[in-house]
């Protein structure tokens, strides 16, 4: 029948070439008597729709092919487990390192606000390019490895039972529980003593800086710079901040609000900590350091002020890149913490 | 097909795929070729359809569970197999392990 001829045929095609004789021999031999059995129970030849149906009936040509290769897979079940897991870690990795230096890049090359949309973007694309070839390289080195361990046995014995080995003396500990600890009244009382100190002490700098530098704040005196009027401004937004905190924790401890819920009051805190940092960043010109006398000093500091005032723009941006980075990830696991709450609440 | 006839379906699956080797094996006691294989199988209550059976046999052979050869037949060449020495050890603890397994389920059912 030319259909099954044809049919047999569309098969040969996809079969390893060294076995296609063999198989393609053995599959007419028993399809040919499957057909003359049916059209013995009919007492005649199949009609053309008939042959038709009948062959239609049969698997496709490339699923009876691919049944007759050897089970193959690019990383085997044995091997799987590992490379899932190498590949999640190494992507969490690469994206992590992705978004530190992309973020210090910006800070240290500022853009235009008008394409700052089209930096995030190039970003995200870049990020995306360089975990697709990462993953890649992963998937090809576990695939060598898979195949190394399928065509020669004897180099690479039980490897899989090998990696997978484990000992009882690298289980970690049980995390200790005081996690689990409530906040006490006099932790609270604490807290706020602790942090009114702070804003006493803040509010006594001005006057007494050898509090912040010690016996040092004579010898910067004796320099000839002096702070510029951003570095007040920043001083003054630190004290706010503070004093935020104290009257926050004041009204805690006077509504019993120090035992509840404080995520909102970090993440809040975290914020306004940014506003000092912002503050500095946004000095006009980019001068902290000032001369006491620029006329007079100008021609002996100029060049020693100008490295300075670099050095802080610099150092100020680094911090407030990685001040953003760390919140930004504190607040991406806190959130994903309460997400997996709720995921495991519904179950 | 909805969700639970797909689910039903990959579990039937890879119920029958444990089954049918065991089932194969057990019917190349007497010598076959593919496609009385598949009637004498069909016969007893196990349809298997073509593209599983003949390469299922191929790789029963590959493994060293069968042994097989060409003879003419009806004036047509066919490929008969039969188990070997191997393949009848084999047969026989995969026969001890299967009613083992049978007794465990009606015990469990």
């Amino acid at each position: 029948m030319e259909l099954l001829d044809r049919y047999l045929e569309a098969v040969r095609s996809k079969l390893p070439w060294e076995r296609q004789n063999d198989i393609i021999a053995e599959l007419r031999a028993n399809l040919e008597e499957q057909l003359e059995d049916r059209q013995q129970e009919l007492g005649r030849a199949f009609t053309t729709e008939e042959a038709k149906a009948w062959v239609g009936h049969l698997p496709a040509p490339a699923v009876m092919a691919g049944r007759y290769r050897r089970q193959q897979y690019l990383i085997g079940p044995g091997l799987f487990p590992i490379y899932w897991m190498v590949l999640r870690t190494a992507m969490l990795w690469v994206f992590a390192v992705m978004v530190v230096v992309n973020t210090i890049r910006a800070f240290i090359h500022p853009i235009d606000a008008g394409t700052v949309a089209a930096a995030i973007a190039t970003g995200i694309v870049n990020a995306a390019f360089v975990m697709f070839v990462n993953a890649g390289a992963i998937t090809l080195v576990f695939a060598a490895i898979e195949y190394s361990v399928l065509h020669y046995p004897s180099k690479f014995p039980q490897f899989a039972e090998k990696v997978c080995r484990w000992d009882l003396n690298d289980l970690p500990p049980i995390e200790p529980a005081s996690r689990g600890k409530k906040r006490t009244i006099l932790h609270a009382v604490a807290d706020a003593a602790f942090h009114v100190i702070v804003l006493a002490w803040l509010l006594l700098l001005p006057k007494y800086p050898m509090l912040l530098l010690g016996p040092g704040a004579y010898v910067v005196n004796a320099l000839p710079y002096t702070f510029a009027p951003v570095i007040v401004n920043f001083y003054w937004a630190v004290v706010a901040l503070n004093l935020v905190q104290v009257v926050w924790k004041m009204v805690d401890l006077n509504t019993g609000a120090w035992a509840g819920d404080r995520t909102f009051e970090h993440f809040a805190t975290k914020i306004m900590g940014l506003v000092p940092l912002a503050i500095l960043l946004m000095a006009p010109g980019h001068l902290w350091i000032l001369l006491k006398d620029p006329a007079a000093e100008f021609a002996k500091y100029g060049t020693q002020l100008d490295q300075i005032n670099q050095a802080i723009y610099l150092g100020v941006r680094v911090v407030l890149a990685i001040t953003v980075i760390t919140y930004a990830v504190e607040l991406g696991k806190w959130a994903f913490a309460r997400y997996k709450q709720r995921v495991v609440s519904a179950h | 097909m909805t969700v639970a006839e797909n689910q039903f379906e990959n579990l039937r699956l890879e119920l029958r795929r444990g089954c049918l080797a065991l089932a194969v094996l057990g019917q190349l006691k007497q010598e076959h070729y593919g496609y009385t294989l598949r009637k004498a199988l069909a016969g007893r209550g196990l349809e298997i359809d073509e593209s599983t059976l003949y390469p299922l046999l191929r790789r029963l052979e590959l493994q060293g569970l069968l042994t097989s050869e060409w003879r003419e037949e009806e004036k047509r060449n066919k490929r008969f197999y039969r188990l070997s020495a191997d393949g009848e050890g084999i047969f026989a603890r995969l026969l001890e392990e299967w009613r083992a397994i049978n007794a465990a389920i009606e015990n469990i059912l």
